[in-house]
């Protein structure tokens, strides 16, 4: 075959093995770009600045990020709705695709993290539902930032490091997010201040940091709580905070869940509760706890206050739970159910 | 033979109807290219079915559909693909419009994916003219499998977009910018 020939027939192939996406009709583009998987969908986005801005006027199924920070690197996950399982993960080492390969400082990868997950809220147009931080793998200052840098609707900690107390404060003072989960040893001496609970889903693993000048305050100020081998919240200590609510008025506290490894809950009385038998007309048997997590309540004891605002006290295995009932019956949607039982302590 | 069960995932045609006598007839493409096919297949296209409708309203004869905008060559293509799919309940591409999982039966990838590129986007240009949702559905879920894994200049290659600098001034702008 002549030169020219074979030359002209080798572009036509080329051209053959082109899918000029853009020059198909818009609702064409669209569906192909709803079908394209999510790490290819963001290679896409950037090729251009049109191609960035048909994917960000795309309606997404796209509606959680989670963020694992785990020091040098990062990973994103993608979720849709109703799903538990993650859709699309991505690695991030040292800023995303960086064209320069020298290293760089602390600074300039949080700034290309931060750029990073700006533009795949963006993009997606979903908020940063979870941030979980891996102690550990980083410095304080650096914890600071994060927490100073990133807006998230659930904050976890992770470690076995113990955080210093100063930045600790920092953790509750900066971060804006309604839900924090704590676990991580934190250094004794720690004051909590309870005005910055407020309002909060605090989840703390190790109580213990927690000592006697910490007030009931911390109790009444979350909507919810959940503490685990917490020495400063006893069985006693959470009958007395029952106790209290029932004689408060309060109308923000959610629920509470409290577990102990080494404490015993059978030593504690409630016999001067006004407990009224459970009836299936005015509460649901189960409680969602939270996405993961109910309670059958079947074997619960109900708390109806003179306002008319129903609770419940379940007993489990190794601690209680707490839970007001502003909305009196709740669907169920695949937890994992704890059961609660009955007890002698009534 | 025992009947084969249907898989749950797999899109099942309906029960075949019981056949009447084929209908067929003569199609021609925009570069005048004469195809012949069965009036049941056409009905798979909503603009064909609502021409084919009106000639039956006013009970004219139906010689020959002309086609405007497909060529004969991507005519050609449509009509297999309508023949295959002749006795496919509608209902079926409808449902699977909105889905992010879209299976391709093992004969439509094979027909799907045998196609150069850019007789793939000729012919799902063809189908979006001609309103045909199932293979718009499963053109569209082909071409999104074929950017799986790709690298971003393989992508850029694949969809043909021009490199930032080839790009007019106002589209120039990419992630690093």
């Amino acid at each position: 075959m002549p030169v020219v020939t074979r030359s002209i027939s080798n572009a036509l192939k080329r051209e053959k093995s082109k899918f000029p996406l853009f020059k198909l009709p818009m609702l064409c583009v669209e569906e192909i770009l709803y079908l394209i998987e999510i790490l290819d969908l963001i290679r896409i986005s950037y090729l251009s600045k049109r191609t960035h801005r048909i994917i960000k006027s795309l309606k997404s199924a796209i509606t959680d990020l989670r963020v694992f920070e785990l020091g040098e690197e990062f990973l994103l996950q993608f979720y849709i709705k109703e799903k538990f399982e993650s859709v699309g993960n991505i690695r991030v080492n040292n800023g995303l695709e960086l064209r320069n390969k020298k290293s760089l400082s602390p600074t300039v990868v949080l700034s290309w993290k931060k750029r990073v997950i700006d533009y795949m809220t963006q993009l997606f147009k979903i908020p940063v539902l979870i941030l979980i931080i891996y102690s550990d793998k980083i410095s304080d200052v650096c914890l600071e930032n994060i927490i100073f840098d990133q807006e998230c609707q659930d904050l976890t900690i992770h470690g076995k490091r113990p955080i210093n107390n100063g930045t600790l404060e920092k953790v509750f003072e900066l971060s804006k997010s309604k839900r924090i989960i704590m676990h991580v040893p934190i250094k004794p001496g720690f004051q909590l201040d309870t005005e910055k609970m407020k309002g909060r889903n605090i989840s703390i693993k190790d109580g213990s940091w927690l000592n006697y000048k910490r007030d009931n305050k911390f109790m009444e100020l979350c909507t919810n709580f959940e503490l685990m081998d917490d020495h400063f919240v006893t069985p006693f200590r959470f009958a007395s905070f029952v106790d209290k609510w029932i004689r408060s008025d309060d109308k923000h506290f959610e629920n509470c869940l409290v577990t102990w490894t080494n404490i015993t809950v059978d030593d504690v009385d409630f016999r001067n509760f006004p407990f009224i038998p459970f009836d299936r007309s005015q509460r649901s048997q189960t409680y969602k706890y939270n996405k993961k997590l109910a309670i059958d309540l079947a074997e619960g004891y109900d708390i109806l206050r003179g306002d008319g605002t129903l609770a419940t006290i379940g007993i489990l295995e190794d601690g209680f739970f707490f839970g007001v009932w502003h909305n009196r019956f709740h669907e169920i949607d695949g937890q994992e159910i704890w059961i609660s039982r009955k007890t002698g302590l009534f | 033979m025992a009947p084969k069960k249907n898989s749950a995932k797999r899109p099942q045609p309906s029960t075949p109807k019981p056949s009447a006598p084929a209908r067929i007839v003569k199609v021609q493409s925009s570069d005048g290219h004469i195809l012949q096919a069965d009036v049941r297949a056409l009905l798979l296209s909503s603009t064909l079915a609502a021409t084919i409708k009106g000639y039956d309203d006013e009970n004219k004869p139906l010689e020959k559909l002309e086609v405007n905008n497909v060529v004969g060559f991507t005519l050609k293509l449509v009509l297999e693909w309508c023949e295959k799919h002749k006795e496919d309940d509608p209902a079926i591409a409808q449902a699977e419009k909105d889905k992010k999982n879209i299976f391709i039966p093992s004969w439509d990838r094979h027909f799907l994916t045998k196609l150069p590129m850019g007789n793939l986007f000729d012919l799902i240009t063809a189908a979006y003219h001609l309103d045909i949702t199932g293979l718009i559905n499963y053109g569209c879920k082909t071409v999104a499998n074929s950017a799986k894994g790709k690298s971003t200049e393989e992508m850029r290659e694949l969809f043909g977009i021009p490199e930032p600098w080839e790009q007019p001034s106002t589209s120039t702008a990419t992630w690093d910018d």
